[in-house]
């Protein structure tokens, strides 16, 4: 009997330990491959592997251990650094590119394959990456100047859970679905096509975005925001040079329709001055959901509710001007 | 059978006592801290020595400078900790407002290539209220006080310990700040 309890009262006084409840080990090995550094955190408990969490962004890779632990590691070779701070471990991966997870038993460890950007890894000098023609053509920007704007892709901002600004009762959101809806209705009236990112109520990131419109191939995205100011404001993408590769990069597509962007936007903002007589602003920025589009692009911030009455009349006549400075521009 | 129950009301009273002190040792117990020494104590050299802190905040379609002092000579991150905070409270009074409400940032963490971490909370996309240009000139803000103040080439925005798409809806963030907000803007008003 006494030592039945006896045993119990060791068995509890034994995991009160702050030792023993609340360490593991942890070690780490790494080799490195072409293009690719294997990292290998083991631990003598399973649940440190199971229960960690793995955060990459960017070069840094950052491991969340439930419990605190004691780190053995060889020292930090070229191009890969670990840091420890707290419960977490932080990689270092210079060149990262994306990593791919593994949880592995006996003995419990987590496996972190982490693959580099091609060139991180030293190539013989003058070789060019692969996939690529060895002399990419010079293009000259394309003009659709006097041609049809056939296709339209709009792009009413934020959604869901994203209001975006709310100023006057009204939220961003919804004023720009309701604005997109209207344009939608009027361009399709005129015979052309025209799609909306989302047609409800509902998130939709950056990047589907961006991917449903080059989908769609159109000749002009129209994304419709709103500003905290009592003006317009189009936006049309920044001028800048591209280099090599670089032209065939997503995010560089709007440099060749940049010409076209412009005029479209100030036949819009014409337009609008004339119907409603405010304010319109022109600005030249990288805005994704330009200088990703592969097409004529402009963003269109409406004023902020606190300084413009959003009465069906004057939704009528904003809609009419922007449908009117596209027409205006088909008709340059 | 008198001195086995004894025995028993021992063995119970010692092993409370032990689980008593582990959890008063793992959830009460603070270790003593150093006494915080009075300024008559101080060297007066120390005093000279401080470190200048470049804030920059925005306001409107520009950047305003505020320039602090900190004593000390001061390590990169114990820089990026004080910078930071600093930026809040700055950007919080003096700005135009964009800064969300309730933003904090809860660790930061500088590469050995030169990109500083900010991992910030979720309330800091959440709360935030702007257009296209107050979305840009926040960020440029945060690099330029980063970059104002450290010997770093980039700044990388988490939340909440992840990397996320965007703050407002207009740019990415999911990628270093540098080629966002060196971008010269053009304006036409």
């Amino acid at each position: 009997m006494i030592l039945r309890i006896s045993a119990i009262l060791l068995v509890l006084l034994l995991f009160t330990h702050p030792s023993a409840a609340e360490q593991g080990d942890v070690t780490i090995r790494y080799s490195i491959q072409d293009e690719m550094v294997r990292i290998v955190l083991e631990s003598d408990k399973n649940i440190m592997v199971q229960k960690a969490k793995v955060h990459s962004s960017y070069t840094l890779v950052r491991v969340e251990f439930p419990r605190d632990f004691k780190l053995s590691a060889p020292p930090s070779p070229e191009g890969f650094e670990y840091t420890r701070r707290g419960r977490d471990l932080f990689l270092n991966i210079k060149g990262l590119k994306w990593i791919k997870l593994l949880r592995l038993k006996s003995p419990p460890r987590l496996v972190i394959d982490a693959y580099l950007k091609s060139g991180t890894a030293k190539e013989p000098e003058g070789e060019k990456p692969k996939g690529l023609p060895s002399a990419p053509p010079e293009e000259k920007p394309v003009s659709t100047a006097g041609v049809p704007v056939s296709t339209v892709v709009i792009d009413p901002g934020h959604g869901g859970y994203d209001l975006g600004i709310y100023s006057g009762g009204v939220s961003e959101k919804s004023l720009a679905l309701k604005i997109s809806r209207s344009i939608r209705y009027k361009l399709r009236k005129k015979g052309k096509k025209a799609y909306l990112t989302r047609g409800d109520d509902r998130y939709r990131s950056l990047m589907k975005r961006i991917l449903y419109a080059r989908r769609k191939s159109p000749d002009l995205v129209l994304s419709i925001h709103m500003t905290s100011s009592n003006q317009v404001t189009v936006y049309t993408s920044a001028k800048r040079q591209v280099r090599g590769e670089e032209r065939y990069l997503m995010r560089y597509s709007q440099v060749r329709h940049l010409d076209d962007s412009r005029l479209i936007a100030r036949s819009i903002g014409s337009s609008i001055v004339q119907e409603l007589n405010i304010g319109v602003f022109f600005r030249e920025l990288d805005v994704p959901m330009l200088s990703y589009a592969d097409s004529a692009a402009i963003l269109i911030e409406l004023p902020d509710a606190e300084f413009f009455d959003y009465s069906r009349k004057n939704i009528a006549l904003l809609v009419d001007s922007i449908v009117e400075g596209i027409l205006a521009y088909e008709k340059r | 059978m008198k001195k086995g129950r004894l025995l028993i009301i021992m063995l119970i009273l010692v092993s409370l006592a032990g689980v008593g002190f582990g959890v008063f040792y793992l959830y009460f117990y603070e270790p003593a801290t150093e006494p915080v020494p009075v300024r008559d104590g101080i060297n007066e050299s120390i005093l000279k020595e401080y470190t200048t802190l470049k804030i920059f905040y925005p306001a409107g379609n520009r950047l305003e400078l505020v320039e602090k002092k900190v004593p000390g000579i001061l390590s990169p991150i114990k820089t990026a900790e004080i910078l930071i905070n600093e930026y809040l409270d700055v950007s919080g009074k003096a700005g135009s407002g964009i800064l969300p409400e309730g933003t904090r940032v809860d660790n930061i963490f500088i590469s050995s290539d030169g990109v500083v971490y900010l991992d910030f909370n979720r309330e800091f996309s959440r709360n935030f209220q702007g257009d296209v240009l107050d979305e840009y000139m926040l960020l440029k803000s945060i690099f330029n006080t980063i970059l104002g103040n450290l010997d770093v080439r980039d700044v990388m925005i988490l939340i909440n310990g992840k990397e996320a798409e965007t703050i407002g809806g207009h740019l990415f963030i999911n990628r270093p700040l540098k080629e966002i907000v060196t971008q010269e803007m053009r304006f036409d008003e």
